[in-house]
């Protein structure tokens, strides 16, 4: 039944996406509240001006040939300007002051474009020029879009149409190859069982597809929309239970196509991965699979014998697998009822997680007005295998579980004096997930007493990490439980509370490292990348790591680093773009310059090496 | 289909989709219906010699059951409805690519015809006849014939579609997005007639300023000379321009012929944004050309030129009653032809309008055309409905309009239309009172779930009412209510009853105006007259006028389609409420009923071959199948039987 409003709301939306980027919020009109402004732009502040000049060109990444049709904004130290490149695909901006510029290009099609980028995903650097200094060298790469494409076939070699077809990412973060939480939009596959993602940025990624969920319903809708009698039919069914699902059958015998990765599999872990480089076109990704009934999950969830309203169901496949997809998701009932029809059968997992909505931790602006309200009603979690097509699966209680917490004390390790009371506000303790997935939140919320303790919300299990903000001098030096230290190592957490936590809070500057990278003739590398990484390799982390690129003089920076041993590593673009595996991380950091860094302390490391 | 039920379509369909308010939740499971009965047959397509469709959906609606069922034919394209209690069903089929099918219907997007079985019967040989959709593809290419990426597309039904043609369309074809080689295709379409609107992505940045190779070959000519002394202050005072000015090209470097383009890239054009194109690539949508599809047809070439033509806008001021400045306007652009859905594009143009404290506004991105800009203006502490634009309204507070106002624009796209002034006058009042008349069911306790509404009377109006332009009046506890503001024009006044629970039990059975019996007939509200003492009545009696067709011989006729229409003319328009069609079951027999049945009059009854949804409400069409008509009379409450028979 949402199609007819998909279509109605793909419409607007696609009418509001033509206006997107206006000068005024395309949104539903507010007459009660006129807005002052006069008719048009707000009058931006006056840009500062100089003699300074810039003038480079805009080249295809791959083949270094000129681009054309290329916007090229400019915008830094009060100045903001856009260009439209000449007929050689040269960009020229002139009246600049000096100071540092972001320099960015776009064109459609098109990804990258930032000043500073030699390669699909590397890291942009703004622009400096002097008082009055005029540039004639810049270049811009811009890098086409992959193209992954193929065709989704049926039993008999017939073209499955009108399938649901998602890209799913699979990214290196920290070594560790996970899938992105979001899968790409989706393609449907048309009358040939054709389907094609155009916008592909380069990576690793599976695809899989499967029937719509609402396809079932699009069958009725078509009776609905050409009969009147129909309606009042549908309609009264709908009053009388007020959840459709409740009200359409969805025979066993209805065939849909399962979620099925590339090339004809069930799972995620046996997918066949697809890697693009930039421009790369992909076609042929040929899908086979197989039609298979369908069942109902249904059934209550409590915990201590009480209902659970509000909570989010998933069912999952892959799970402990290295890589969870979701297939169906709903959310329990004001009586802790949960109804997913039209389910393919087969093999899943089923989560269940309610945290309650914490209140009070942020008013207007972001600024913290107190320490969060945690919610009287526990967080809770479920998870159980559920096999669709099974009568156990339309009748299932699950019970359960309530999340596990951490909990302990802040200590204070230093000179400065301690936050008063009204600035306990400003402490902000997060719990961060170390593998966000279905049935899990990136993060959740602790709150700190006056006397220092605190208790984070209950999680699902899963691994996570700690991370505390205070207000300046103070910084967290340490989070421990059981001889770890959870602001850099993930910890599992199941059934149970983390009790003792003792996070310590100090006052010392973090360290920095300098340095410089000189190529073998010892000259000065503008365009190396510098990678910090841990000395331990189980510290592997974005809270010691660092990937940095040098300026024009060969220089780099990474402040904030906190105190302990680290390896500093002078690498290019190139390397760095294609990703780091745990293996690669590791080798690196066998190979790099050590150096140790205590609170507060600056040291200089020149390298030898980088892009050269 | 009347409006009423195109409300209660979406009214239905968004209460499906939980976007409407919660029901309170009974049981989770009500009871599916359950029987002895079966329907039994085979999805085929239309091709010859009707080979089997394996696999299809097969969806079943019980009309006097309440039985809602998905199922699938199998791998030989047989199918097996069972445990069906007595009554009459509606089925249909689909299978992507294939046109969904309803039994019975002669054409996609028409009626069906009901399946009658009684208890226990084996109704065998139903054959769902799946048309195999047709196909419209090709590139869109920009001005300089390169392929066109991430531009959408959308289909509408030629100009003559009904708006429940309309609404169809968009809902089983979604738009098209072109993909990096500027291909796109819609498959699995009615056959029929479509008009192409496409859409670009990008938007014009009418502040960059496009550079010559001269100009930037004597940049890097001036780099080898000796900079110029720096400032004695590096404080240069500040321009009052924000963005450079713009520089006439001095060549046509982007390979274009077109010379208005560059000085339009240039920035001296107004707006921003890109104008829709219609097929095959004008900016003008009267002159957009229709492609015709046969069923099961694949139209390849069906090449777009995606012209980058800008936006312009219209600058102007609203003058409130008081010769002042009028604060808190809302602006409204119509095209001056409405009637296309191609005017929702328009919705975002003018709800992301915003009017200043001194009345003045600047509407951006407005493709060239010939426009209506309405003004309206509201009392202190109303506001208008909120909701996704060109929906179904979900009320939100209710609105309490006061002023309007009305002047023709003309928009081209090189120029700003600059000084539109807005002067508003009052708009006029309806009021009167609402009365329930109970007769089986119990009455509401309250009006709060009540609202009166003006739809205007023309169907894109209809349209484009469904989510802003209509005008809503709540009712106050003693049953009286008051609709301020009303903009001129021909409207029919209704009320609703918007509570999930009592969807469709509470029509209008009177509307009187000035002393005339004016329900389900458009009014006329003239510019500064107001209409009072209107009275409203809701009913939950209903009517029904049933029977059976039957041939010559006796035997039932369910190839043919029966009419009910009011003997009086002033009832044939677009999308009436009284103008009724139905198609007789397998046993011959139809019934207008329930809700949405007739309201008493008298009326004419009459069975034609086939029914066009277009010619439903056509006058000349009406006056000739009358002339052939049984005429009935309909009484409140009653059930009317006549048994019609074809003679040949």
């Amino acid at each position: 039944m949402r199609t007819l409003l998909t279509g109605l709301a793909a419409v607007a939306v696609m009418a509001a996406a033509a206006t997107a980027g206006s000068d005024h919020a395309a949104v539903a009109p507010q007459a009660g509240t006129p807005v002052p402004t006069p008719g048009g732009r707000a009058a931006a502040p006056a840009p500062r001006t100089g003699t300074g000049v810039l003038i480079g060109r805009v080249v295809e990444g791959e083949s270094g040939r000129p681009v054309q049709g290329v916007l090229v904004s400019l915008t830094g130290s009060g100045a903001t300007q856009k260009v439209q490149v000449d007929g050689q695909g040269r960009f020229l901006f002139t009246n600049l002051p000096d100071g540092e510029f972001q320099i960015g290009a776009t064109k459609a099609g098109y990804f990258g474009g930032q000043s500073g980028q030699r390669a699909p995903k590397g890291p942009a650097r703004p622009v400096a020029l002097g008082a009055a200094e005029r540039r004639g060298d810049l270049t811009l790469r811009l890098w086409k879009f992959a193209v992954i494409a193929g065709r989704v076939v049926g039993d008999n070699g017939e073209p499955a149409v009108g399938l649901d077809v998602n890209l799913i990412e699979r990214r290196l973060v920290d070594g560790q190859r996970v899938m992105a939480n979001r899968p790409f939009p989706t393609v449907t596959t048309d009358d040939r069982g054709a389907f094609r993602f155009s916008n592909v940025l380069p990576g690793e990624y599976l695809v899989l597809a499967r029937t719509p969920a609402d396809m079932g319903q699009r069958v009725l809708m078509a009776i609905a929309m050409t009969d009147p009698s129909a309606i009042a039919s549908v309609a009264s069914r709908a009053a009388g239970s007020g959840h459709i699902e409740d009200a359409v059958e969805i025979d066993s015998t209805l065939r849909v196509y399962p979620t099925t990765f590339y090339p004809s599999v069930m799972s995620p872990a046996e997918a066949e991965p697809i890697v693009v480089a930039a421009g790369e076109d992909r076609s042929g990704i040929d899908i086979r699979a197989r039609v298979v009934g369908v069942g109902t999950v249904a059934g209550i969830l409590t915990h201590q014998a009480q209902p659970v309203a509000g909570a989010r169901l998933w069912l999952t496949t892959g799970a402990g697998e290295g890589g969870e997809v979701e297939v169906v998701s709903a959310s329990t009932r004001p009586d802790g009822r949960f109804v997913m029809a039209g389910v393919p059968v087969g093999a899943y997992t089923l989560r269940a997680t309610r945290i309650p909505a914490q209140t009070g931790a942020f008013a207007a602006r972001g600024r913290a007005t107190g320490q969060p309200v945690l919610p009287a009603d526990p967080a809770v979690w479920a998870t159980q295998p559920v096999v669709v097509g099974d009568a156990a699966s339309r009748s299932m209680v699950i019970e359960a579980q309530a999340g596990a917490r951490f909990r302990g004390r802040i200590e204070w390790s230093g000179a400065a004096p301690r936050p008063q009371p009204e600035q306990m506000a400003n402490l902000r303790l997060m719990v961060v997930n170390a593998a966000p997935g279905p049935g899990a939140f990136p993060v959740s919320v602790g709150r700190i007493e006056a006397d220092g303790t605190f208790t984070t919300v209950g999680l699902p299990p899963g691994r996570y990490r700690l991370r505390l903000d205070g207000p300046a001098p103070w910084r967290a030096g340490s989070a421990t439980a059981e001889g770890v230290d959870l602001l850099d190592v993930p910890r599992s957490v199941g059934a149970s509370d983390v009790n003792d936590v003792v996070i310590t809070m100090i006052d010392t500057p973090t360290a920095s490292l300098t340095g410089v990278v000189r190529d073998a003739r010892g000259t000065p590398d503008p365009d190396a990348v510098v990678l910090v990484l841990p000395g331990d390799e189980r510290l592997i982390g974005d809270r010691r790591m660092r990937t940095l690129r040098t300026t024009r003089d060969g220089a780099f920076s990474a402040p904030g680093l906190p105190a302990g041993d680290y390896v500093v590593v002078a690498s290019d673009d190139r390397q760095v773009d294609a990703g780091l595996d745990r293996a690669a991380i590791v080798r690196l950091i066998q190979s790099g310059t050590r150096v140790t860094l205590n609170d507060g302390e600056r040291k200089t490391v020149d390298l030898r090496g980088g892009s050269r | 289909m009347s409006r009423l039920v195109a409300t209660a379509t979406v009214t239905v369909l968004m209460t499906m989709t939980g976007a409407g308010q919660q029901a309170p939740v009974r049981d989770v499971r009500t009871a599916a219906p359950t029987g002895t009965a079966a329907i039994i047959g085979t999805t085929v397509s239309d091709a010859p010699g009707n080979p089997a469709v394996p696999f299809a959906q097969v969806g079943i609606l019980g009309l006097d059951s309440g039985v809602i069922r998905v199922t699938s034919s199998d791998g030989e394209g047989r199918f097996q409805l069972a445990n069906l209690p007595p009554g009459r069903y509606l089925v249909s089929g689909l299978k992507p690519p294939f046109v969904g099918a309803i039994f019975g219907a002669r054409q996609s997007g028409r009626a069906g015809t009901p399946i009658a079985v009684t208890e226990g019967e084996q109704r065998t040989g139903v054959v769902l006849r799946l048309t195999r959709g047709s196909v419209i593809t090709g590139i869109v290419n920009d001005e300089f014939g390169q392929p066109a990426a991430d531009v959408t597309l959308m289909l509408t039904t030629a100009a003559g579609g009904t708006l429940q043609q309309q609404v169809m369309t968009m809902a089983f074809t979604p738009p098209q997005v072109t993909d990096d080689r500027g291909m796109y295709r819609f498959s699995g379409l009615p056959p029929g007639e479509y008009l192409i609107t496409a859409m670009h992505s990008d938007r014009f940045d009418r502040d960059a300023r496009v550079l010559s190779t001269e100009e930037v070959d004597a940049a890097l000519r001036s780099l080898g000379d000796a900079p110029p002394a720096p400032p004695a202050s590096s404080q240069v005072p500040p321009t009052t321009v924000v963005s450079p000015t713009p520089v006439p090209p001095t060549g046509m470097n982007l390979g274009s012929s077109m010379p208005g383009l560059a000085m339009l890239m240039a920035g001296s054009g107004g707006g921003g944004g890109y104008s829709p194109v219609y097929y095959p690539g004008t900016v003008d949508a009267s002159e957009a050309q229709p492609v015709r599809v046969a069923a099961g047809e694949e139209r390849e070439g069906i090449d777009l030129v995606a012209r980058r033509v800008p936006t312009s806008r219209i600058q102007g001021q609203v003058i409130g009653i008081d010769g002042q400045p009028a604060t808190g306007a809302q602006l409204r652009l119509l095209p001056v032809n409405p009637g296309e859905i191609m005017s929702l594009p328009l919705m975002a143009v003018s709800s992301g309008t915003r009017v200043g404290s001194d009345g003045r506004f600047t509407m951006d991105r407005v493709p060239p055309g010939r426009y209506t800009l309405e003004a309206r203006t509201f009392a202190q502490g109303g506001s208008p409905i909120q909701g996704a634009a060109g929906l179904g309204a979900i009320v939100g507070q209710m609105p309490r309009a006061q002023h309007y106002a009305s002047v023709d624009v003309t928009v081209v796209s090189h120029q700003p239309t600059t000084g539109v002034e807005l002067r508003v006058q009052s708009g006029s009042t309806i009021a009167g009172r609402l009365i329930f008349n109970a007769t089986t069911l119990e009455r509401p306790k309250d009006f709060s779930n009540v609202m009166v509404t003006l739809t205007p009377a023309s169907q894109a109006d209809l349209f484009l009412g469904l989510g802003g332009g209509a005008n809503f009046g709540r009712i106050a506890e003693d049953g009286t209510f008051t609709i301020e503001g009303v903009v001129p024009g021909r409207y029919l006044i209704t009320a609703t009853v918007s509570d999930v629970a009592q969807l469709l039990r509470w029509m209008p059975s009177s509307v009187v105006v000035a002393g005339r019996e004016m329900t389900d007939l458009p009014v006329d509200v003239k510019p500064g007259e107001d209409i009072r003492g209107v009275a409203v009545t809701l009913t939950d009696a209903q009517q029904e006028v049933s029977g059976t067709l039957q041939d010559a011989s006796g035997r039932p006729a369910p190839d043919f389609t029966i009419l009910l229409f009011p003997a009086d003319r002033a009832y044939w328009f677009p999308n009436s409420r009284r103008v009724l069609a139905a198609r007789p079951g397998t046993d011959g027999f139809f019934a207008f009923k329930g809700p949405l049945g007739p309201p008493p009059g008298e009326y004419l009854l009459a069975a034609v071959t086939d029914l066009a949804p277009e010619d439903q409400y056509k006058p000349t069409f009406l006056a000739e199948v009358a002339k052939a008509a049984i005429p009935i009379r309909v009484a409140a409450g009653q059930v009317t039987r006549q048994d019609v028979r074809i003679s040949r």
